[in-house]
């Protein structure tokens, strides 16, 4: 019930509340999750205007999905697993119409404390680290991401992607001889790490 | 679990370990698990080094533009409320009116609803041509397999250039002096649109796509609607 901070509710009760119309209790999941799917679909992309889209598009999925949201299910799990699979689909859309993007024209968010000679060198490294991650499976790559770019336990990965814990383990381990393989030919993850 | 697919749970297991602990990869005698184990390392920094945009409130609020408005949440006293404030309004307002006959407004109020309409009219005429260009991009109507039909985005541009006109003026005002640069790319793609043919080649469309994504308008577009809206 709405009978205190919505705010403070949590997500499973918004999501709720949102599955009997309430909107301003999807407003509220919007805000609290919006920043980490737009990320996680931003890093699967590299193409912010295409992450932008793909990201309205899961919040509206969940909105028009509303009436199937199971109560006891985890909301962030069903959200993630919605976002994943979204971001797939649009890998596999812009394959399908060549449009996906040269490495030149990738765009970069790299953390500006560095000083230019490390930013130069960091974004070097980060260029051929994408490219490296486009090479791997849509699976492959949305795990290394949810892993290493935005910290979920591998418990967590594996209820997104429906399979068992030692199944994202698997995969991980492959996914990061794969780009050592490929990215300790290039010479480039044996560089010291910048601090 | 095959046992290849168990082999390898066991050595992200073993790779973990070490980054649990902090061993140093030098201290680790198998030199493939310490390889592995550094490589982790390094894949962790890169990834903490990656600081990309925040999408910010107007992603919330175009989110909730496009759900759609008949399943919004009603409740019953609102239409009883405002059926109430337009009886009120319409009991008290023609009254006062007529006890001061002179209605005084503060001018510096006058200015502040004058530089909030521009405010608002800026922040619409930003999100209607986002809207234009997102809807360019996949074009529904063809005239033939190679051409597109663009009467309807014609007819939008001509009501965006009009009020592209209106806020000329205010952008010599120091207060927009970033978005004066932008808003001349803006004027730029809008008349070129407008001198589409209402048939246009699908590759006459790709290329002002293509420029738009290069030129990144609509991240810029979304982010000085942004930052009007918060402003």
């Amino acid at each position: 019930m709405m009978d205190q901070n919505p705010a403070l509710e949590s997500d499973e009760s918004l999501m709720t509340q949102v599955s009997k119309g309430n909107l301003n209790g999807f407003e509220i999941l919007v805000k609290r999750h919006q920043n980490k799917v737009y990320r996680l679909i931003l890093h699967m992309l590299h193409q912010e205007e295409e992450a932008w889209d793909v990201a309205q598009e899961v919040f509206l999925k969940i909105y028009n999905s509303r009436q199937s949201y199971a109560e006891n299910a985890k909301f962030t799990t069903w959200l993630y697993r919605i976002a994943t699979n979204a971001a797939i689909d649009r890998i596999r859309q812009l394959r399908r119409d060549q449009k996906v993007q040269g490495l030149e024209e990738h765009e970069e968010f790299v953390s500006e404390d560095h000083g230019p000679q490390d930013q130069l060198q960091i974004q070097e490294a980060r260029q051929q680290l994408e490219r490296a991650l486009a090479k791997l499976s849509e699976r492959q790559r949305g795990m290394v991401i949810m892993k290493y770019y935005e910290g979920f336990a591998v418990n967590e990965i594996a209820e997104v992607f429906d399979c068992a814990a030692g199944t994202v383990k698997a995969t991980l381990f492959q996914a990061v001889r794969n780009l050592r393989d490929h990215l300790g030919q290039l010479g480039i993850a044996d560089a010291e790490v910048i601090k | 679990m095959n046992p290849n697919e168990s082999h390898y749970a066991d050595q992200f297991d073993r790779i973990q370990d070490h980054l649990d602990q902090n061993t140093p990869a030098a201290h680790i005698q198998d030199p493939e698990l310490a390889e592995d184990v550094r490589f982790v390392r390094w894949l962790n920094h890169m990834a903490s080094l990656s600081n990309p945009p925040e999408p910010g409130p107007l992603f919330t609020q175009q989110v909730l533009k496009k759900v759609p408005r008949s399943k919004r949440q009603q409740v019953w006293w609102a239409p009883v409320l405002t059926l109430a404030a337009a009886l009120l309004l319409f009991v008290f307002w023609p009254r006062q009116a007529k006890q001061d006959e002179r209605i005084f407004i503060d001018p510096s109020l006058l200015d502040q609803i004058a530089q909030n309409e521009t405010r608002q009219g800026l922040y619409d005429y930003l999100t209607q041509t986002e809207f234009l260009l997102v809807s360019l991009r996949e074009p529904t109507q063809q005239c033939t397999p190679d051409q597109v039909d663009v009467q309807t985005e014609k007819e939008f541009v001509k009501g965006l250039l009009l009020q592209h006109k209106s806020f000329t003026p205010q952008m010599d005002k120091l207060e927009y002096h970033q978005v004066r640069e932008f808003f001349q790319q803006l004027e730029i793609i809008l008349v070129d649109l407008n001198t589409l043919n209402r048939c246009s080649d699908k590759m006459e469309l790709d290329l002002l796509n293509q420029h738009i994504q290069e030129q990144r308008i609509l991240t810029k577009l979304r982010l000085f609607a942004q930052e009007i809206a918060v402003s």
